[in-house]
């Protein structure tokens, strides 16, 4: 029945059942009673009392409620897929009615969110249903960058790009083709096919992303735990060092959720240091506005205090961290209180009575960080010392404390044991050969390059593909796993250091979003250096305005995709992205044209995309689950809910079929086995007893990291670096060292309604935040004799640490844009945020009117008449416009030896224009 | 045709309480034992004659059982979507914001909050789930203001949707449990 049917005549239930009316009721009433008797009166599921009651009186009847169009419930299907509003990946329902995505909810069937979701989820129907959405090929015609395009058949368009990839086959030289991605979530598909093309150069933007994050944590755990997941829902106390889950992150959603039920449920507290009053500082219990950087010196000055006041868990440090305690307490010794506070601005009195508090809710305490902390000069060694504060109080893997939990596919790894594997389909194509000395390909590198990398250890080596993929400054960005150093491919592009000749762009925003993004574009728009450029995307970005070719994507609401992460409800689960409608236009999957491109090219690799249909592929993916295909669809997720929780994982026994063919080594307790001449450790003998311990070397946590001071030592970095220490400490930001009174730190962050630059073009995301003012504490204005709403000029100035064309004086860029004045920053930052600014991604985003240079590959059927005659934000309607893009004018700024972007440093002066 | 026997709101609180339990969470075995108790049972046979061998614990254990139902009925696809706003006119196209707004009002005049209730979460506030739990909890307070506001839920947004939602559930309906939770709701709708 339709909902409009609601007020129809319509049949009494005595029509329909063979009871009357009265006798149901007859029924009704004696179950009432049974039920009563059975006691089902009382038992609460969604609801609990509080005191005191708000007053019945309030309760005001609805008003009557007219009828009208939106979704029609009785006619709309729930399917269930995973979003990809932001890199999160939450289940989600889509609600498709008459072919057409209306709404998405949250699949409360997903452990992860419990049903919620956030507000950019719906960016996804935005962005399917964009008018200036690209649907069908296109070619450009005129200068590369021009923007004049022609739409092409697929045919023509595959051929071609084909024709020039299967060139570089032939000629043996299939490293010359780079594939670089910015949002790739096909769970390894894009691999599949860069590996069995040959080519090492599958790209990314990690770098920009999380790197600086990810190797602290990997460095203490392993290369299994490149993400945590604290147990915040049973957690008492949380030290969070400048994260902002309630509106960035990562799986900020799954965080806070169960972060804000805690605080409710159970009184947890949440303690945040940062820069700006973010979301999450402006409802935390307390918040601390600290200088940049300056989280390490907080975090060691409370491991000085933990140890000093004899608040550590002795027997679990002594058990599992890898380094004495005492050489920790000399380590800490210098770090007080007082210091920490000289250098963050913290009262020494906080610091010390936050530690106390911290350590003593444990285990059921944990620590938080994420860029905020880690996006810095010192920010690796950083976060390291805020790892070290769980791993002091014991909370380490415990219920309510800083927890681990399997985070890729199922494929027996550690923490998956037991769960099914879950698998691409076979065949699968080698890996390529490594870039070893003597190799055509390692031969061809610049002398000083072939030099560092011949000295490096042989494990390394066998890690080595060249510069683009394995920049040899920075070994920590890919001894792990390989998180590329992303914002130094251009400059090594322009720089010659390795030839390209055919480059695909897939869902990457470089050209406007990498610092310097202007380097992305001058070499792109250089055919010298780039003599073939394809871009895959769903929109018209500024990267694929400088492509030869641009292949139209299906979105997430028309694809599959295979999902795994990790889960902060401590039970592994994984989810399946499925198509709620068939692709717009002639847009297709990506696994699809990547299928298509590999039959085409020929030469054995098309053997590795032996499919016709995508459904097949992925259910294959999936065949060893426990439930059908259909369930799995029916559901959109899979867990065990049988398996133990997640917790010390490191203390369960090695079972016999582990212990098969290893031996124990008397002098570390390491159970070791021998494979093919290699040692590797698989567990570690405690109180006599074989367990698996950390997924690490040395199957502890690794409080003391070898790998620092050894690639500081090959690659030239000095000593005395914080970066190269292999304990925990804290140095300054060289350039926040001596700052000029007129001096600011530029920091930069992400609002709730936007996800990096792929979200401005989302209309009702953009309806909600189209600019990106400058913020800047009053007193800061006023000093600098700066009123609110101000236009100024921001002048960003070079790094001075040991980076990417540090200490030069010129300036980076100058960038005008208008003050917001916000009490709680602190006075020497200013904050800009960074999803606008576009001028490509149509209408919504450049907040215009200018039809598209991309029309040819768009269609009229998508006409919305919000677009262009309701952005009321443009300036042609009186609006202030779509703001400033604010990376062009960031430096290039790679940490040391991993090279992770830190964007939180930028040196700037702000002056008014006059 | 003698009117219906009308059962109190007190004496209707546990069968509210029953629905919300449905609609809340997956059938356990806990549940199946209060419900095959004897007098709930005999009721319950009376109405959904299919359901006897449910309560006696005698259904084929590879039989789909009444926590796929929920599953397929209330989550995905949701061919009976729990949600108030799903079966009000004109409260679709707001995503039920004035029902969000009532309701939350009736919340906080019943000293009420939402709780976290895995797999669900806290509820969305128009949940049908949260609305029969609320009218359960008011019918049995003692504060008059409580006892009227758990009224006002009841007639505004809850017996509006018991004929459509009801008759929806039996229609879609696999297992006898659900079919006769439609059946009551139907019942129990106003004339
Ligand atoms: S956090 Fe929001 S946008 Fe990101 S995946 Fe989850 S619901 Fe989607």
């Amino acid at each position: 029945m339709s909902p409009r049917e609601h007020n129809a005549p319509r049949p009494r239930a005595d029509e329909e059942n063979t009871l009357s009316r009265r006798e149901l009721l007859g029924h009704a009433a004696r179950l009432s009673a049974g039920l009563a008797a059975g006691g089902l009166a009382g038992g609460l599921l969604g609801c609990r009392a509080t005191a005191p009651a708000g007053g019945g009186e309030d309760a005001a009847p609805l008003e009557s409620l007219a009828a009208s169009g939106g979704i029609d419930y009785a006619k709309a299907r729930a399917v269930p897929t995973v979003c990809f509003g932001c890199t999160t990946h939450c289940g989600v329902l889509g609600w498709v009615q008459d072919g057409r995505v209306r709404k998405i909810d949250g699949n409360p069937l997903d452990p992860n969110t419990q049903g919620t979701l956030c507000a950019k989820a719906n960016g996804m129907i935005s962005y399917t249903y964009y008018p200036e959405r690209l649907l069908y090929p296109l070619r450009r015609v005129g200068k590369r960058g021009a923007g004049r395009w022609k739409r092409i058949g697929w045919d023509e368009a595959l051929d071609e790009v084909a024709s020039r990839l299967r060139r570089l086959r032939e000629k043996g030289t299939p490293e010359r083709f780079v594939f670089h991605y910015g949002r790739d979530k096909t769970k390894g598909f894009t691999k599949r096919f860069t590996n069995a093309f040959g080519t090492p150069n599958r790209l990314n933007r990690r770098s920009i992303c999380s790197s600086n994050r990810r190797v602290p944590l990997m460095s203490f755990y392993g290369r299994e735990f490149e993400w945590e997941s604290q147990d915040f829902a049973n957690t008492q106390f949380v030290l969070n060092f400048g994260a902002n889950p309630m509106e960035a992150t990562q799986g900020g959603l799954f965080m806070i959720k169960r972060l804000m039920d805690a605080r409710v449920d159970h009184g947890a507290r949440l303690v945040t240091f940062e820069v700006r009053p973010s979301a999450t500082a402006s409802i935390s219990d307390e918040f601390f506005r600290v200088k940049p950087a300056s989280d390490g010196a907080i975090a060691l000055a409370m491991a000085h205090v933990i140890l000093a006041e004899g608040l550590e868990d002795r027997a679990f440090w002594d058990r599992w961290a890898n380094v004495p305690l005492g050489v920790i307490r000399e380590q800490v010794r210098p770090f007080t209180p007082e210091f920490a506070e000289r250098e963050s601005g913290v009262p020494a009195a906080d610091i010390r009575r936050l530690a106390v508090a911290f350590a003593k809710a444990a285990p059921r305490c944990c620590t938080l960080s994420n860029r905020g902390s880690a996006k810095h000069y010192n920010g690796v060694q950083a976060d390291r010392a805020i790892r070290m504060l769980d791993v002091l109080v014991g909370n380490v893997g415990r219920p309510g404390g800083f927890c681990l939990s399997s985070l890729r596919m199922w494929k027996n790894r550690y923490g998956q044991e037991g769960l099914p594997v879950l698998d691409q389909p076979a065949p699968h194509p080698p890996k390529p050969e490594p870039w070893r000395p003597g190799t055509r390909c390692f031969e061809s590198l610049p002398e000083e390059v072939r030099r560092r990398v011949a000295a490096f250890p042989p494990e390394w080596q066998a890690k080595y593909y060249g510069e683009l993929a394995t920049p040899s400054e920075y070994p920590l960005s890919w001894l792990f796993y390989s998180m590329r150093v992303g914002q130094l491919v251009y400059p090594m592009i322009r720089d010659r250091v390795q030839p390209v000749e055919v480059y695909m762009s897939y869902t990457l925003g470089a050209s406007y979003g990498f610092p310097e993004a202007h380097v992305a574009r001058e070499v792109l728009a250089d055919e010298s250096l780039v003599p073939f450029h394809v871009a895959i995307d769903i929109s018209y970005s500024e990267q694929a305005a400088l492509a030869d070719i641009i292949l139209p994507d299906a979105t997430s609401l028309e694809r599959w995709d295979a999902h795994s992460t990790n889960c902060y409800g401590l039970r592994p689960y994984t989810a399946i992205r499925q198509p709620l409608v068939e692709p717009l236009g002639e847009a297709r999957p990506v696994q699809i044209i990547l299928r298509d491109l590999a039959r085409r090219i020929g030469g054995g690799m098309e053997r590795y995309f032996d499919f016709e249909d995508l459904e097949d592929y992925y259910r294959a993916w999936y065949s060893e689950l426990p439930i059908s295909w259909e369930e799995l669809k029916r559901r959109g997720v899979w867990t065990d809910p049988e398996r133990p929780l997640d917790y010390e994982l490191y203390e369960r026994p090695l079972t016999p079929e582990e212990l098969e063919g290893t031996k124990v080594e008397p002098e570390t307790g390491l159970v070791v086995r021998e494979k093919n001449g290699k040692r590797r450790a698989v567990g570690i003998v405690q109180d006599g007893r074989a367990v698996r311990g950390f997924p690490t070397p040395s199957r502890k946590i690794q409080v003391r990291e070898e790998l620092f001071p050894l690639a500081a030592k090959l690659t030239g970095l000095p000593e005395d670096d914080g970066n190269a220490s292999p304990l925990p400490t804290y140095q300054r930001v060289p350039e926040h060292e001596d700052l000029d009174e007129d001096q600011l730190v530029l920091t930069t962050f992400k609002w709730n309604v936007h996800t990096q630059g792929r979200s401005a073009y989302w209309k009702y995301h953009a309806e909600i935040v189209h600019t990106n003012p400058l913020f800047m504490n009053p007193e800061t204005g006023a000093r600098l004799g700066l009123e609110d709403g101000d236009e100024v000029k921001v002048t960003v100035y070079r790094p001075k640490g040991r980076t990417y064309r540090a200490g030069e004086r010129q300036p980076v860029g100058i960038l005008r844009n208008r003050v917001r004045f916000l009490a709680g920053m602190h006075p020497r930052v200013v904050a800009c945020s960074h999803h606008a600014g576009h001028w490509e991604h149509g209408p919504v985003a450049r907040a215009d009117a200018r039809p598209s240079p991309a029309a040819a590959g768009t269609s009229p059927e998508l006409r919305d008449p919000d677009v262009p005659e309701r952005i009321w934000w443009s300036k042609e309607q009186g609006g202030p416009g779509n703001g400033v893009p604010l990376n062009d004018v960031l430096p290039i700024n790679p940490a040391p030896l991993v090279g992770g972007q830190n964007w939180f440093d930028n040196v700037c002066t702000v002056a008014k224009v006059s | 045709m003698n009117a219906p026997p009308s059962l109190d709101p007190a004496q209707q609180a546990p069968l509210w309480a029953l629905t919300a339990r449905l609609l809340l969470s997956e059938p356990d075995e806990e549940l199946r034992a209060v419900l095959a108790a004897p007098p709930a049972r005999d009721s319950l046979r009376a109405i959904e004659a299919d359901l006897a061998r449910w309560l006696a614990g005698e259904e084929a254990e590879e039989a789909p059982g009444p926590a796929e139902d929920f599953v397929r009925l209330f989550v995905a696809p949701c061919e009976a979507p729990p949600y108030a706003s799903a079966w009000l006119p004109g409260e679709r196209e707001l995503l039920g914001a004035r029902i969000h707004d009532f309701v939350g009002r009736v919340l906080s005049a019943l000293g009420r909050e939402r709780v976290v209730r895995p797999p669900w979460g806290r509820l969305p506030l128009d949940h049908l789930g949260l609305l029969c739990e609320l009218v359960a909890a008011a019918a049995t307070e003692g504060e008059p203001a409580r006892r009227r506001a758990g009224e006002l839920l009841r007639s505004e947004v809850l017996d509006p949707c018991l004929f459509p939602f009801g008759r929806r559930l039996r229609e879609r309906a696999r297992h006898p449990l659900y079919r006769a939770a439609g059946t009551l709701l139907v019942a129990l709708a106003p004339e």
